[in-house]
């Protein structure tokens, strides 16, 4: 399935339930939903707050494909170059005052994801994922 | 997402319900800093009705965590579905707050 969200933040709402009838239509545990949801919502999240510099209204556009035992995520969209995958690693040690606030979004998702691939092309981001079911 | 409050003898309790990600961390974050801009230095927030959270929801306990704290009070968390939970623990955040299994244990 192929869906488009705009950048605006309530977009997360549409993410959720398109992802709900994908999952139902492929047979997907609710474990595994939980698990694209937030990769999927923490990199939707970033390009909206961070993507874009002007306040155009943009497309994110997101297909999932079920082969197998994998589900293949593809997420594109044409804000300024990001990828994912030079994010450092944050510090998960430590008291409530040392810890810091943010940096877990990315972190998740490299956690949740069996692969990621990225690619910059057609001044587009190009974000490939990979789920085991 | 949707909140209700009480009050126990040893906590102010605030339940959550529904989703807890960037488009509704504000409404929560605004909810809770009002609890301790009150005063309340013993909370507890029940997430059994909580179904999602992201690190947006995280980052919001985060802040109040260090609020709180610089009052000599504390947020505690119980009643956390699996999913959740693993959240937390991926994010170290199991080492940050207290989390009770129950409601029950929390309060007792």
């Amino acid at each position: 399935m192929k869906f488009t969200l705009k950048n605006n933040i309530s977009e997360l709402n549409k993410l959720a339930e398109e992802l709900e009838r994908f999952s139902s239509e492929n047979n997907i545990s609710k474990d595994i939903l939980f698990d694209i949801n937030l990769s999927l919502d923490e990199l939707v999240t970033n390009i909206i707050s961070y993507g874009f510099e002007d306040k155009a209204e943009h497309e994110i556009v997101i297909s999932l494909d079920r082969v197998d035992d994998c589900i293949n995520i593809t997420m594109e969209d044409d804000g300024k170059e990001f990828n994912p995958l030079n994010e450092k690693e944050p510090d998960l040690e430590g008291s409530i005052d040392e810890r810091e606030i943010g940096g877990l979004g990315i972190y998740f998702v490299k956690k949740k994801m069996n692969s990621l691939d990225y690619e910059r092309a057609k001044d587009k981001n190009i974000l490939k994922l990979v789920k085991q079911i | 997402m949707q909140f209700s409050e009480e009050r126990t003898d040893k906590y102010y309790v605030l339940n959550i319900s529904g989703r807890l990600d960037a488009s509704t961390s504000s409404a929560f974050d605004e909810k809770l800093s009002s609890i301790i801009d009150s005063g309340e230095k013993n909370v507890l927030i029940n997430f059994k009705e909580l179904d999602y959270i992201s690190s947006m929801g995280l980052r919001v306990l985060l802040q109040a965590a260090k609020k709180i704290k610089a009052n000599q009070g504390s947020i505690n968390l119980c009643e956390m579905k699996d999913n959740i939970l693993e959240v937390f623990d991926i994010a170290g955040f199991t080492q940050v707050f207290k989390i009770y299994k129950t409601y029950n244990e929390a309060v007792a």
